[in-house]
């Protein structure tokens, strides 16, 4: 049977509604997995760009999808399968933006699972790729944020003033000069017991420190010159030795911990009050 | 114009359907796919989003064994239950539950699934044993249990020989040789280095104390047999102590290599592989 | 070259962590979580508080108190277990009475003083030092928990 121009017209404009019906599935079942992603509902939206990876036969929203799960994860705070799915997304990608975000999402995800020392590998290696020169600033701002996640106050400060971020570059440098210096502290107690807790602020520690130390030395040193030498061993080990070793520990110990509060002062202010571009 | 109205029906027909991504048939394969991938949960979900009519014995298998890894029991026993009586998955499907019976320790249950439902299962009747050894009921381990004597049973019943004679210490014992020699105690329990050190702290108090006597030195004296009866008493109560934590640790590891051998044997059930 | 090399590198490693990690994160539905940038640390504050009334312990509480202000904090972290030689020994006599906790102290000190092979008795506490609870010494047997050495007790 000829078929004439009407009836190949009706075909034909059935074959392409199947063709676009078909397509469309695909951006419909993407679309409800997008709408579960904004709402925050990020176990359910895995389940869907699962759903959209396993029956894409084409590839074409594979980076997309994987991108996504692997953002859903890091809202979720499950960093290491996030740095996963990025990785997958990397692979998956098909130009130059989408390879740079998935690496930047790496090195982000990585500074939030404190392992700064990839997120620095990941960043050093996108610093010497040609294909991001255009980035460099973006890689440079989140070389700033890992150091800040290592307790590099002073580095943080260098990075952020050279592309211009003169508030974040302000708070490193704040930081940094309220924080204790753990080896003066250590050093300066073994010269003179006491001092290194005077340095940190505990007073009374370094007061009873410096009696200790006295005390058992004046033991020590009077049993020595009355020959009573068995008592002045004992006297120096158990007393002096233990004080005296007591003495710089503590001074170590207030150091880092006086440390850790004023480094989680600033920590808590960024994490909560700051405006900017968080990892 | 028959080919226009055709044409609009067809095409409104084809954009109300619902996407064929969530067809029973696509959401079966996908929810296989994620069940390989051991995402358990989704699996489990994704399967009973199936309509009840496709819920074949294989898939509700799966969706209680599913439910069954991620920690679920409840819902796990219900879908094992709902396994149909002449479906080859019955049978995993009874030892799945008697597992999850055994881990839970649901002696009651587990009981009235071996004596009452299935008393011919050879497998059953092996998890019962261990069950009864592993809450230390040993009077209602009875010679009918030991059925035959294969690998398993022979296993088993040296277990069970272990339980009922375990080789502990006697606290008693331990106190007494602590108080004749201070520090064997300790060392008759296993605790070599330590009733050592109880005897030679013991001994150098009792030292100080007696040379502090004689030189009469009073107030020192009086100090150091102070402390050696402190540490005298002290090992003595500690002797019947590490004799105590030696018996748990007895217990302990009995109840260790009883888990072991039931895992080596994945409690006696044949797991079926659903992902080639 | 090399980069599809380390790519097809990281598809593997990736494929062999993933079936193991990223599936059992999901056994349990989730929600998002806010992230937490501070940093954790465990400042050894000393409990100076009293918890009971009776003489015996209010007497031992504060003897104990005066020691840690005046001698324990000074002469730095000296005891290979957890919890330390005093706290154990204030524990023992909240746990049970003064005189058994005098004797569970005295055992404690002889263990102290044995410095061989701890590491095959004691379970680790925090990666940091032995984990020695007076729940053990109590001579009552249900209080028995045994953990086995080489585990850590968080």
């Amino acid at each position: 049977m000829k078929l004439n121009f009407v009836n190949r017209l009706f075909f034909f404009i059935l074959l392409q509604q199947i063709k676009i019906l078909s397509q469309n599935y695909f951006v419909e079942q993407l679309e409800l997995a997008d709408s579960l992603f904004k709402k925050q509902n990020y176990f359910d939206a895995i389940t869907e760009y699962k759903r959209l990876l396993f029956f894409d036969s084409s590839d074409s929203f594979r980076f997309y999808s994987n991108y996504q799960i692997g953002l859903c994860y890091k809202n979720g705070a499950k960093y290491s399968d996030a740095i996963g799915y990025f990785v997958l997304a990397e692979i998956n990608s098909t130009n130059n933006e989408e390879l740079f975000n998935s690496k930047i999402q790496q090195a982000r995800t990585n500074i939030l699972r404190r392992t700064t020392s990839r997120a620095e590998k990941i960043l050093s290696e996108m610093e010497n790729d040609k294909r991001f020169d255009q980035y460099k600033n973006e890689i440079k701002y989140w070389r700033g944020w890992s150091f800040i996640f290592s307790d590099k106050w002073e580095d943080a400060h260098h990075i952020f003033s050279e592309i211009g971020e003169t508030n974040l570059a302000q708070i490193c440098l704040n930081t940094h000069d309220e924080l204790y210096s753990v080896d003066f502290a250590k050093y300066s107690s073994m010269i003179l017991p006491g001092l290194g807790q005077f340095y940190t602020g505990e007073y009374l520690s370094g007061l009873l420190s410096l009696a200790w130390n006295v005390f058992a030395g004046y033991l020590t040193v009077t049993a020595f010159n009355q020959e009573r030498i068995f008592d002045g061993i004992v006297s120096a080990n158990l007393l002096w030795f233990r004080f005296y070793r007591g003495n710089f520990q503590n001074a170590e110990k207030f150091a880092e911990e006086k440390n850790i509060r004023i480094a989680n002062e600033t920590l808590f202010y960024l994490q909560n009050e700051f405006n900017g571009i968080k990892p | 114009m028959l080919r226009f109205f055709l044409t609009i029906l067809f095409s409104v027909t084809l954009v109300a359907q619902t996407n064929p991504l969530k067809s029973d048939e696509n959401r079966k394969l996908f929810a296989d796919h994620l069940y390989c991938q051991q995402d358990y949960l989704r699996a489990a979900e994704e399967y009973e989003a199936l309509s009840k009519m496709n819920l074949s014995d294989t898939i509700l298998y799966k969706i209680g064994k599913s439910y069954s890894i991620i920690g679920n029991t409840h819902k796990a026993l219900n879908y094992f239950s709902s396994i149909q009586s002449n479906s080859s998955l019955l049978k995993n499907a009874i030892l799945e539950s008697a597992r999850i019976f055994y881990l839970a320790e649901d002696s009651n249950s587990l009981d009235k699934l071996v004596n009452d439902i299935h008393p011919s299962s050879v497998e059953l009747k092996k998890l019962l044993i261990a069950f009864y050894l592993k809450i230390n009921h040993l009077d209602k381990v009875n010679n009918d249990l030991f059925l035959f004597d294969d690998d398993d049973m022979s296993i088993l019943k040296s277990l069970y020989e272990r339980r009922k004679n375990p080789a502990y210490k006697s606290e008693t014992v331990a106190g007494i040789l602590s108080a004749i020699i201070p520090g064997s105690g300790k060392i008759y329990t296993e605790n070599f280095g330590d009733g050592i050190t109880a005897f030679i702290l013991t001994g150098i108090f009792s030292y100080l104390a007696y040379d502090n006597f004689k030189h009469s030195h009073q107030f020192r004296a009086y100090l150091f047999s102070g402390l050696a009866a402190g540490f005298y008493l002290g090992n003595i109560y500690g002797s019947v102590a590490s004799a105590q934590i030696f018996n748990a640790k007895v217990n302990f590891n009995f109840l260790n290599e009883l888990t072991e051998f039931l895992s080596s044997k994945n409690y006696f059930i044949n797991e079926i592989e659903f992902c080639k | 070259m090399l980069y599809s090399i380390r790519n097809s590198v990281a598809v593997i490693l990736f494929f062999l962590f993933a079936v193991s990690s990223v599936a059992q994160t999901d056994w349990q539905r989730w929600e998002k979580v806010q992230p937490d940038y501070l940093k954790s640390f465990y400042p050894s504050e000393r409990n100076f508080s009293y918890t009971k009334s009776d003489l015996p312990y209010l007497l031992s509480k504060t003897l104990i108190n005066t020691y840690w202000i005046f001698i324990s904090d000074l002469d730095g972290d000296n005891c290979p277990f957890h919890p330390s030689c005093s706290s154990f020994f204030l524990q023992s006599i909240e746990e049970t009475n003064l005189i058994q906790g005098t004797l569970m102290f005295f055992d404690r000190f002889t263990r102290d003083a044995n410095p061989v092979n701890r590491e095959e008795h004691y379970p680790v506490y925090k990666n940091y030092r032995f984990y020695d609870p007076p729940q053990l010494y109590t001579l009552s047997k249900d209080k028995i928990h045994l953990i086995p050495p080489y585990t850590v007790v968080k």
